[in-house]
């Protein structure tokens, strides 16, 4: 009975926050814009977790894993799929370039300092190469949600702004999925009998390559007209399908779907409609991610939070001095050049930052796994909130009036 | 050819990784979601090919479980189908629903007489037909060990109610294929629901003689008097309950249907589960509440009582193949070749005195009503379907008769799979002839855009 | 003669409506993108898929189909037709339909203007 309680209740509330947040009302600054971000959902799980109300109990959340896997598949062919080269083209090679050495700056920035951190507590763990690059790669994602609705507020020249941080969280959330996709490869699973025993570049080529026979096989079984719920069906099945083989195989579903959703978007003339079709739930998808996500949160000890507000402390402060170094060299034509300061901009971290602590916590840092994955899934988290808190001043910063 | 292709590599690559990693096939992360995204896109390829070469796809889609599943390449073992057994619930618990939906009050009066004839003629005939059969041929043939009067009598009643059984389900699925609409389909649809109703209630009043007969293992036989029509009041009272929460919705809300629709339809297994337990503990037998018939009858008093059907008959066809797919693909996993096997000439035979019933009875009754003799045809061939409440009421009579029983059990499997097999293509057939058929006979849009 | 207009939510039903109204009959109509003014005013605040946002700004995401038809009695049809299609346009976000009547039509089938 308490499966179909959670379960019914965690529908319901996906259902409901979707119609609440997300809309377009303007919201009163920092507290309401944490409130419309929908990332009040993770404290919604956490109440919901163990830690409290117990509603959300391990056995329950142990029986919507096979969901998060068909959603992470979701949300990766729903990421590949925008990635279209002639519409990527707008933007000049050089843009691309500055914002790949401002992410490279980034991800060696908050490896350094982290690895210094976690050492003193980790000195000789064995997962603690694992632990710092799972942070420093997420570190990379940025809500872009938050961006759009602080430029709400904003006035019209400094709209451009927020285009422009959008862009680079956008190429970021890229390359985020693309390095988590290769960092899956050095775990490999105890469970089961799952995960090939293959080197973590092996591993990566093979969902690059079983990404794309998945694009393949879709564009094939696009290319005849169908009704809406013969597609339906086929995105449906190809994500369970791709989903449970990147489980079994130990590699990741959204790489996977990423490369997949890339064949569709360049090689068909349909990925519109299928773009839609993926939207249709985004929302709800998220809003369930976000409760999960926060129903696995643990803050046992006071080193989760010493090491969560120490990991939001180092990102910004790392994408502050990466985004005073490259990112204003990345948009060359603009007619206000942006500000020094635009990598504070960028400091929300929810969207893909929780479906990747999701992918996290399903593939590797299960509670069977060492302590050190477990608490790196927890500051994870917690830095997610903390950063949603402080990015409204980072916004406001990067955007106030001279 | 695109098609096979894509199937091609699927069970390739499932084969590859079945071959690689046998263990991992035992955990419900792979099972709920490889597994299950497997057999929906195999079977939904397999349905295309045999839509083509003219037969109704959800005859693809058994094929394609028949085929797959553990008797045949074993791509699914029965271990691994459990996991995946609360998927086949909802998908019955939504064709149920779709099911009571289609039937509209209004359309069904204008033919009451065709109605009320079917529903009296076949079961008369149907039953009589099979039990004759049973209580004077079979002892002759030596299938069964030899029975005294009073208990040949009721077996024979008991199969000659299983065979009244049709498969609501499949005659939906066929009329949603074919895009039919008119008073045919709509009175085959009717016929089917309330014989189910009628199959439930007669089997149970048969097993209760069993128990009164003295020979069979079933317990609390005397109950069953008081436990059916208490399960059957419930069921349609809970049905009512629904219909009118899922009008308020209607009201009030009215989106998101798709995520309601599946709330409820968890909701609604769930509860029925549930509910045997708590029945047990508080008045001391489990009473079984029908998901089919709650659902069903939900579906029923929203259309007719509370009006508010068309939202859910749209949100329903938006996402119906899926699940005829995984629930037609499932129940070709369960159908037993091996029954077949062993006993197909008997069940041949079964099955074709029975078909024999159901001809008389469709042929006797539009005589009755001065009916043309075609459709006496047309109705014989789509009254044939068998299904999922036959195999569960079938599953209860080796409980009933230990000797023998699990001999009449296989043969009653592999005449479920000939009706299963045989029933919607026949159907499919009596659609397209009675011109109801839509979305049949269409000719390609790009011929006849430019003829 | 009828002007008739059905502005789809989107294009998900676009195939089949055209599919039906070919069935019954109507066998010319011209379709025109568009985008509903609240689409086009509020902002899509998308979570997974920015780049679209970006990249292809406010696209033109609902369809117009426009069709003229000669009689009263196959508009009816039309109508109808398209209503069933959709799932009933009452049940919400399936767009509009409407007719206007016609007073005026060129066309390389009709009859040239006098003059």
């Amino acid at each position: 009975m308490k499966t179909i309680a959670a379960i019914l209740f965690l529908a319901v509330l996906a259902l409901a926050g979707h119609r609440k947040s997300f809309v377009k009302v303007l919201p009163s600054r920092a507290a309401s814009f944490f409130f419309l971000t929908g990332t009040e959902f993770l404290l919604v799980g956490y109440l919901l977790g163990d830690s409290f109300l117990g509603i959300l109990d391990a056995a329950t959340l142990d029986q919507v894993r096979p969901f998060l896997i068909v959603g992470l598949g979701w949300i990766g062919l729903l990421a590949g799929i925008q990635l279209e080269w002639k519409a990527l083209g707008m933007f000049g090679r050089t843009s691309y370039l500055w914002i790949l050495l401002y992410g490279c700056c980034v991800l060696f920035l908050v490896s350094v300092g982290l690895y210094g951190l976690f050492h003193i507590w980790f000195p000789s763990d064995p997962q603690l190469g694992l632990a710092v690059a799972v942070l420093a790669v997420t570190a990379l994602c940025t809500a872009q949600a938050s961006i759009a609705l602080w430029m709400q507020h904003v006035s019209k020249q400094k709209r451009p702004l927020g285009l422009m941080l959008q862009f680079v969280s956008s190429v970021n959330d890229v390359i985020a999925i693309v390095l988590f996709g290769l960092l899956v490869g050095f775990y490999q699973p105890a469970q089961g009998g799952i995960g090939l025993p293959l080197l973590p570049l092996q591993k990566f080529v093979l969902s690059l390559l079983l990404g794309a026979l998945m694009g393949l096989l879709l564009l094939i079984l696009f290319r005849r007209r169908l009704g809406e719920v013969d597609k339906v069906l086929i995105v449906i099945g190809l994500v369970l399908f791709g989903g449970g083989m990147a489980y079994l195989l130990g590699i990741s579903p959204l790489l996977l779907h990423l490369v997949a959703g890339m064949v569709l978007a360049n090689l068909s003339l349909k990925s519109e409609e299928t773009f839609q079709l993926l939207m249709c739930i985004e929302r709800p998808l998220y809003l369930i991610f976000l409760m999960i996500a926060g129903a696995y949160l643990r803050i046992g000890s006071p080193l989760v939070v010493l090491l969560a507000v120490a990991y939001a402390l180092i990102r910004a402060l790392s994408q502050g001095v990466a985004g005073r170094v490259f990112l204003r060299r990345a948009f060359p034509d603009a007619e206000n050049p942006p500000t020094r300061a635009l990598g504070w901009g960028l400091t929300s971290q929810a969207g893909l930052g929780v479906a990747l602590a999701v992918h996290f916590h399903l593939w590797i840092a299960d509670p069977s796994s060492l302590p050190i994955l477990n608490i790196t899934f927890s500051v994870l988290l917690l830095a997610i909130l903390l950063n949603e808190l402080i990015s409204p001043f980072g916004l406001a910063y990067v955007t106030k009036e001279k | 050819m695109t098609h096979l292709f894509v199937l091609i590599v699927l069970v390739l690559l499932q084969g590859l990784l079945l071959k690689g990693f046998p263990q991992a096939f035992s955990l419900v992360e792979v099972q709920l979601t490889l597994n299950f995204g497997f057999l929906l896109l195999a079977a939904y390829l397999f349905g295309e090919w045999t839509a083509r070469i003219r037969l109704p796809k959800l005859t693809g889609y058994l094929f394609a479980g028949i085929l797959l599943g553990p008797d045949v390449l074993g791509y699914f073992s029965r271990e691994s189908l459990v996991s995946l057994g609360f998927i086949d619930e909802l998908a019955l618990a939504f064709i149920a629903l779709s099911a009571g939906l289609e039937l509209r009050m209004q359309d069904l009066r204008k033919q009451w007489r065709v109605l009320s004839g079917l529903i009296v003629g076949i079961p008369v005939t149907v039953f009589c037909t099979i039990f004759s059969f049973l209580y004077f041929a079979l002892p002759q043939l030596g299938l069964l060990p030899a029975l005294p009067p009073a208990q040949r009598w009721i077996l024979a009643a008991l199969l000659g109610t299983l065979a009244i059984a049709r498969s609501p389900s499949s005659t939906l699925a066929v009329i949603k294929e074919c895009k039919a609409r008119g008073e045919f389909s709509e009175s085959v649809l009717c016929v089917t629901v309330v014989m189910d109703i009628l199959v439930i209630i007669l089997f149970s009043l048969f097993l209760t003689l069993v128990g009164a007969t003295g020979t069979a293992a079933v317990t609390h036989a005397d109950d069953l008097w008081v436990k059916i029509p208490a399960e059957l009041a419930l069921s349609l009272l809970l049905g009512f309950f629904l219909a009118w929460f899922m009008s308020v919705y209607v009201k009030y809300i009215k989106t998101e249907g798709i995520f309601f629709l599946l709330c409820v339809a968890f909701l609604v297994t769930r509860l029925t589960h549930a509910f045997a337990g708590t029945s047990e503990a508080v008045i001391g037998f489990s009473l079984h509440l029908e998901p089919l018939l709650i659902c069903m009858s939900a579906g029923f008093f929203l259309q007719n009582l509370f009006k508010k059907g068309a939202f859910y008959e749209t949100t329903i066809d938006q996402s119906f193949l899926p699940i005829f797919v995984v629930f037609f693909a499932l129940a070709g996993t369960g159908l037993s070749l091996e029954a077949l096997g062993s006993m197909w000439q008997w069940a041949m035979l079964y099955a074709g005195i029975r078909i024999l019933g159901v001809f008389l009875a469709c042929h006797g009754t539009m005589r009755v009503l001065g009916a043309p003799f075609r459709r006496g045809n047309l109705y014989g061939m789509s009254f044939i379907t068998q299904a999922g409440v036959s195999i569960g009421l079938a599953g209860l009579i080796p409980r009933s008769y230990p000797e023998g029983g699990e001999v009449l059990f296989t043969l009653l499997l592999a005449v479920i799979v000939i009706n299963q097999i045989v029933g919607p293509i026949a159907f499919k057939f009596a659609l397209v002839k009675s011109g109801e058929a839509k979305g049949v006979a269409r000719k390609p849009v790009g011929r006849s855009a430019r003829s | 003669m009828w002007l008739l207009v059905y502005i789809l939510n989107g294009d998900r039903y676009l195939t089949e409506v055209l599919e039906e109204l070919l069935e019954i009959g109507v066998t010319g109509a011209s379709i025109l993108d568009s985008v509903g003014m609240l689409h086009f005013l509020s902002q899509e605040i998308p979570i997974f898929a920015g780049f679209r946002s970006i990249l292809k700004g406010t696209k033109p995401y609902n369809k117009i189909v426009i069709s003229v038809i000669g009689d009263e009695q196959r508009l009816e049809q039309a109508l109808a037709t398209i209503d069933r299609t959709v799932g009933g346009i009452a049940n919400g976000k399936r767009g509009i339909l409407f007719s206007l009547p016609l007073e005026h039509l060129i066309s390389p089938e009709t009859k040239p203007l006098p003059g």
